[in-house]
């Protein structure tokens, strides 16, 4: 028996504490923290490390501590971690770096960028996060329209002020901060000459939105995903993914190009592929980059399925990217249980006036379930959001394109003070635990209405575990991995992750 | 929260404080005193404790007993401490949930005074789970069952039960501080205290095995109807639903039912293909299949936005069938009478054509028709009468509201409809809703369809004369199950192979493990078996397992009408019913007019054991039989190898008698006997 005898005396605690919270409060007014500074991104040391954020932000990335239960594991709460069955690697979760996102982050000043890029991007000094996107050639969120090579000929290939002005120096600066972050690209549009009104016709097309890509420009805009990889490489920037087009059944935007799956197929099986192939890239190649439900477009269902069918096709393409403007995520599942060999990873989702996307009250878990936890539970490698940081006026945008969208993070006008929306929490909760190279491992035990989580084990033999909880009451669970346990709670339409 | 908020707050509060109080009141020193330190308990046991609570000083308030696993307070007890010196007595309930391992709880003693001052004590009790002698399965008409230990900690009962189940599973009291457990449902989980009946459902109904597991909960069965992959959500006991996109030619597959090779397939809709699934027939579309499992068939509604379709001003959409002298699976079975939730929606076979297929005697009466036709789902709206309705039939008619109701459908004077004989009624609107025009033809007759039976669900192949054969890997001790054969109970069941419970329904197959051939015959009503090697006849192998085979008078089966004689293609083998011993069971009785069952005459036995199913190998010679102790006084091995009644001997007529074989001293060295039961 032990004997653990304590006395204590609550009117003593609570006179003591409200001395010291007077002499705290009263030392100077002006040091009493303004709303709007962000908490310093810094781990509690402890068994267990948690960050932990709330809907009313009552918590906010707060970092606190366990640690490991000393007692017996009887907890009916108790969710097992079970390291031996294990599912997909992690490669990383992310934002992207749009053009109008670097223009931004170039309008901070150096300090506070900085310290902006630290806190998200630091594995030991901030929140890790290790995947972006950026866009070959131009997006709907840059600062103008064009491609690498907009005069004919794909030796007039060259990279753009955007790229060598804004994108590329914050993706060194990224890089200098945290050398492990993978770089995914994406085109929103060939070249203008490259592509034709339509496949029946072929009629040269000026359109920076619709058209497709000419098949007699297959080996040039091959060429040109080469170039723009080796001109990244030269820049300081590896490139480890590629789409052959974002959002391939989208004709409009201020930037697009149709390229239903039979084109894809055959552009990376006569073109792409070879091209790598022959210029020794080894950047992974990413089939589709849409949504769930492919618009929609009864001919285009399963869109990525249908290339992995052609074997000379699918052996070039590392798998599929995904969006969640249209579908449910289940599609993800479907695909995997397909083509089990096959990755997947979610490269884009915005929150926007159309969802009410700034309001962290109702999108800060949803997001969460939606986005990471959802897409990782579904097979997905990673989940990177569209644009890491906009500004007051939801851009830089582009006309046609979108116009009410928020930032993982905005910035307001004197770009100086930062409010982050519920992505930026989402993917700070799951890069800040969960590693790069990570495999997402099993879980049994405890469940409950509302309660999303995953569990991973990391390179370094580290567990980690993200949860969201969209009920209105706190969640109290054990975390056991088989030798180790500890208690811990995920709030009330919060989130909390978890690593030791 | 800003600081002018907080200044004030923080400032006023010790003088709050200080004022609710006087400034020499002690803080008193509360003292536990645990008198019964109980060491181990069980999962779902009140633990009882008594603490002598005191403080010299300053009076009590409370004490609370708190029981942690782990770090996490599951239960609590508050008792008022009103006298300082005395013993308080409590209970504190240790909860059992599912999965929680055997372990150290802590029970947390709290004492506190007017004061606010508190002691605390903790106490180690190790947990352990009750290992119950039995369960009891509660139905809820409060029948009841005894459940049996069937392993560590898995309990069970097999009787017959409805295919859906609710039921309560209590656990009796275990130990001085036990309680009596029930375990409900609640949130899909089998919980202890929930106050719902737990949902346990089999694919059919009949002898089935309910079981539990008192450590992890699991609980079964919880069979899953789907169709596609979808589940069917459940809408009573016998009926369940699921809503599908389907397109004409498109495949069906079923999940979970059970014998649903004995289903009515709807023509209008399906038709059966050989893998078990169906083909939709009717135009693509949405659509609700609502299984009826009690019925055995699938009633299906079109859909339009969700809900049943009604006919739509352009003629596209449904139309549905009320009245009597019809019904789908069968019009006896039921009929579909003048109530509007049993509305027939006719399956849309081209745009704007209506079809609904009817046999003579089955579905529908053969001496009457009343129904009509209706464009509001299921309900009385937009009635079919004459002025919309005509028909072109020379069978069927449409009531003019003077001899016959108005709308309703009628036989033609001087028309009867034939038994078995395939009546197609269409409506068509293409000319608009208006001018639907009625047909109904006659296709032919329904073709006879022998019922599949499948064994332990897998079919069985049948020949002339009904009887149905299979091959197939069996263990012994297992349990067979057959599927729509009636009457199992007057079946006979070779008895060294198969023995049948009829008061459980259960059929097991009782010789070794291996490959047999089970030969249902329907019209004689027998099941037999013999050992097989792959496609054929198993022989006896060198280590002794296999079979042997019996030829000769005197013996027959399933009775001396069937006696083996000499030839090759009626030996008969017998069950290894041990390894390498073999045994022929049966009732000594006449050679003419014997009863099934009756396989050896009670007046001559002359019979020889043979190494395969046909001359060759056989128990003679230096391979001879001999005969075990005591058998001699009904046997004799002759100098052939023959095997025959000792001299003077006449069996029992009616008596059982038990010949075995036993092979274990070598192929060589066997030895034969014959014992009376």
């Amino acid at each position: 028996m032990f004997d653990k005898y304590k006395t204590s005396n609550m009117l003593l605690g609570t006179l003591l504490c409200s001395l010291a919270l007077c002499s705290t409060a009263c030392d100077d007014n002006d040091k009493f923290p303004e709303e709007e500074t962000t908490p310093q991104p810094v781990w509690v040391d402890g068994d267990v490390r948690v960050l932990t954020t709330t809907n009313n932000r009552a918590k906010d990335l707060t970092p606190s501590a366990i640690s490991f239960s000393t007692k017996d594991n009887m907890s009916p709460r108790s969710i097992y971690l079970d390291p031996s069955t294990t599912y997909q690697e992690i490669d990383g979760f992310g934002a992207a770096i749009t053009g109008s996102t670097a223009y931004n982050l170039m309008k901070m000043t150096p300090e506070d960028r900085a310290k902006f890029l630290k806190e998200t991007f630091s594995t030991t000094e901030g929140y890790g996060m290790s995947y972006v996107r950026v866009s070959i050639g131009c997006s709907d969120f840059s600062l103008s329209e064009f491609t690498c090579c907009d005069t004919p000929g794909i030796e007039n290939f060259a990279l753009t002020s955007e790229d060598t002005q804004y994108v590329i120096p914050i993706l060194k600066e990224i890089l200098a901060i945290n050398p492990d972050v993978k770089v995914f690209g994406s085109p929103w549009t060939a070249p203008r000459w490259m592509k034709v009104n339509n496949l029946t016709e072929l009629k040269p097309t000026t359109s920076w939105t619709g058209g497709q890509l000419n098949p007699a420009y297959y080996q040039d805009y091959a060429e040109y995903f080469v170039k723009w990889i080796q001109a990244f490489k030269q820049n300081g920037v590896d490139i480890y993914a590629v789409t052959l087009q974002n959002e391939p059944l989208n004709r409009g935007n201020s930037a697009s190009m149709f390229m239903g799956w039979e084109e894809q197929r055959d552009f990376v099986k006569q073109a792409v592929g070879p091209k790598f192939a022959a210029a020794g890239i080894k950047t992974k190649i990413y089939a589709f980059d849409h949504n769930y439900n492919y618009d929609n477009m009864a001919d285009q269902k399963g869109y990525p399925t249908k290339i992995y069918a052609d074997p000379e096709a699918a052996r070039y393409l590392a798998g599929a990217a995904y969006h969640n403007y249209g579908g449910n995520r289940d599609e993800l599942n479907k695909v995997h249980a397909a083509y089990p060999d096959k990755e997947l990873v979610f490269t884009e989702s915005t929150a926007g006036d159309w969802n009410d996307g700034a309001n962290l009250s109702t999108h800060l878990v949803s997001d969460m379930e939606e986005i990471c936890l959802g897409t990782v539970n579904n097979w997905a490698r990673g989940a990177i959001i569209w644009n890491l940081m906009l500004d007051a006026n939801r851009g830089p945008n582009r006309p046609g394109g979108c116009i009410n969208g928020f930032g993982a993070v905005d910035i307001d006008a004197s770009y100086k003070n930062i409010q982050r929306n519920s992505f930026y929490y989402n993917m700070c909760h799951m890069s800040a635990v969960v590693k790069p190279g990570a495999r997402r491992i099993a879980t049994t035990g405890y469940t409950a209405n509302g309660l999303t989580y995953s569990a991973f084990r990391n390179p370094d033999g580290s567990y980690a575990f993200v949860a969201s909880n969209n009920g209105s009451e706190a969640q109290n669970i054990t975390l056991d991995d088989g030798n180790r346990h500890f208690s811990a709670t995920v709030p009330a339409k919060g989130i909390a992750s978890f690593i030791w | 929260m800003k600081l002018k908020y907080i200044l004030p707050v923080a400032l006023a509060m010790p003088a709050l404080l200080w004022s609710c109080k006087d400034d020499d009141e002690p803080f008193g020193n509360p003292v536990i005193d645990y008198r019964d330190a109980t060491e181990t308990a069980h999962f779902g046991d009140s633990l009882a404790f008594t603490v002598n609570a005191a403080d010299a000083e300053v009076a009590l308030s409370t004490l609370k007993a708190q029981l942690y696993y782990g770090d996490e307070m599951v239960e609590e007890t508050v008792i008022r401490t009103k006298e300082s010196g005395k013993d308080y007595s409590g209970k504190i309930y240790l909860p059992y949930f599912a999965n929680v391992p055997d372990g150290t709880a802590t029970l947390k003693l709290v004492l506190q005074n007017i004061n606010f001052t508190i002691s605390e004590k903790e106490y180690p009790v190790k947990v352990t789970h009750p290992d119950f002698p039995y369960l009891t399965l509660r139905t809820e008409d409060g029948t009841e069952y005894r459940m049996n230990k069937t392993g560590l900690d898995t309990y069970a009962v097999s009787d017959r039960f409805p295919q859906k189940l609710k039921a309560f599973v209590i656990a009796p009291k275990v130990g001085e501080n036990g309680n009596e457990l029930v375990f409900g449902y609640e949130n899909s989980q089998v919980k202890i205290g929930a106050e719902s009946a737990i949902p346990f459902s089999s694919s059919r109904g009949g002898k089935f095995a309910i079981e539990l597991n008192t450590r992890t909960f699991a609980a079964s069965p919880f069979s899953v109807l789907k169709l596609n992959g979808q589940e069917l959500e459940s809408i009573d006991d016998n009926t369940a639903r699921v809503d599908l996109a389907l397109s004409n030619g498109q495949a069906i597959t079923p999940e979970g039912f059970s014998n649903f090779g004995d289903w009515w397939i709807d023509p209008d809709w399906f038709s059966r293909n050989d893998d078990g699934s169906l083909t939709f027939k009717a135009m693509g579309g949405n659509y609700r299949l609502i299984a009826d499992q009690k019925l055995q068939y699938f009633r299906v509604e079109t859909l339009l936005n969700g809900t049943p379709a009604s006919l739509q001003a352009d003629g596209t959409g449904a139309l549905w069938v009320i009245g009597a002298d019809f019904g789908k699976p069968g019009v006896g079975a039921n009929e579909t009478g003048w109530t509007t939730e049993k509305a027939v929606c006719m399956a849309p076979v081209a745009d704007k054509i209506y079809q609904m297929t009817l046999v003579g005697g089955k579905t529908v009466k053969t001496g009457s028709t009343n129904f009509k036709f209706y464009g509001d789902a299921m309900s009385w709206g937009n009635e079919f009468k004459h002025d919309r309705l005509t028909s072109n039939s020379d069978l069927i008619g449409v009531g003019d509201g003077d001899s016959h109701d108005d709308g309703n459908l009628y036989l033609l004077d001087g028309v009867t409809l034939k038994d078995n004989v395939i009546y197609v009624f269409r409506v068509d609107f293409t000319a608009g809703v208006d001018k639907g025009v009625l047909t109904v033809t006659e296709e032919g007759e329904q073709p006879f369809e022998e019922k599949p039976i499948y064994l332990n669900g897998v079919k069985m192949t049948t020949g002339d004369n009904a009887i149905y054969t299979i091959v197939t890997d069996l263990a012994q001790g297992s349990a067979i199950d057959f599927n729509s054969v009636d009457g199992l109970a007057d079946f006979y069941f070779d008895p060294d192979f198969l023995s049948y419970d009829a008061d459980n329904d259960v059929i097991t197959f009782l010789p070794m493990d291996g490959t047999y051939q089970i030969v249902l015959d329907k019209l004689g009503a027998t099941v037999t078996a013999q050992r097989f090697d792959g496609n054929s006849p198993a022989a006896l192998g060198a280590d002794g397992h296999g079979a042997i085979y019996m030829m000769g008078w005197g013996a027959g089966s399933p009775s001396l009408d069937s006696q083996f004689g000499w030839e090759t293609n009626q030996a008969y083998g017998l069950a290894e019913i041990s390894p390498k011993v073999y045994r022929f069971t049966a009732v000594a009785g006449p050679e003419k007019g014997s009863e099934i069952g009756q396989r050896i005459r009670a007046d001559y036995i002359s019979v020889k054991f043979f190494w395969q199913k046909g001359w060759g190998g056989e128990f003679s010679g230096d391979n001879a039989l001999t005969l075990a102790p005591g058998s001699d006084k009904l046997l004799k091995v002759n100098a052939d190898g023959n095997i025959e009644l000792a001299a003077g001997v006449t069996l029992e007529a009616g008596a059982t008698y038990e010949m075995t074989v036993d092979l274990t001293a070598g192929n060589s060295a066997g030895v034969i006997s014959m014992v009376k039961k």
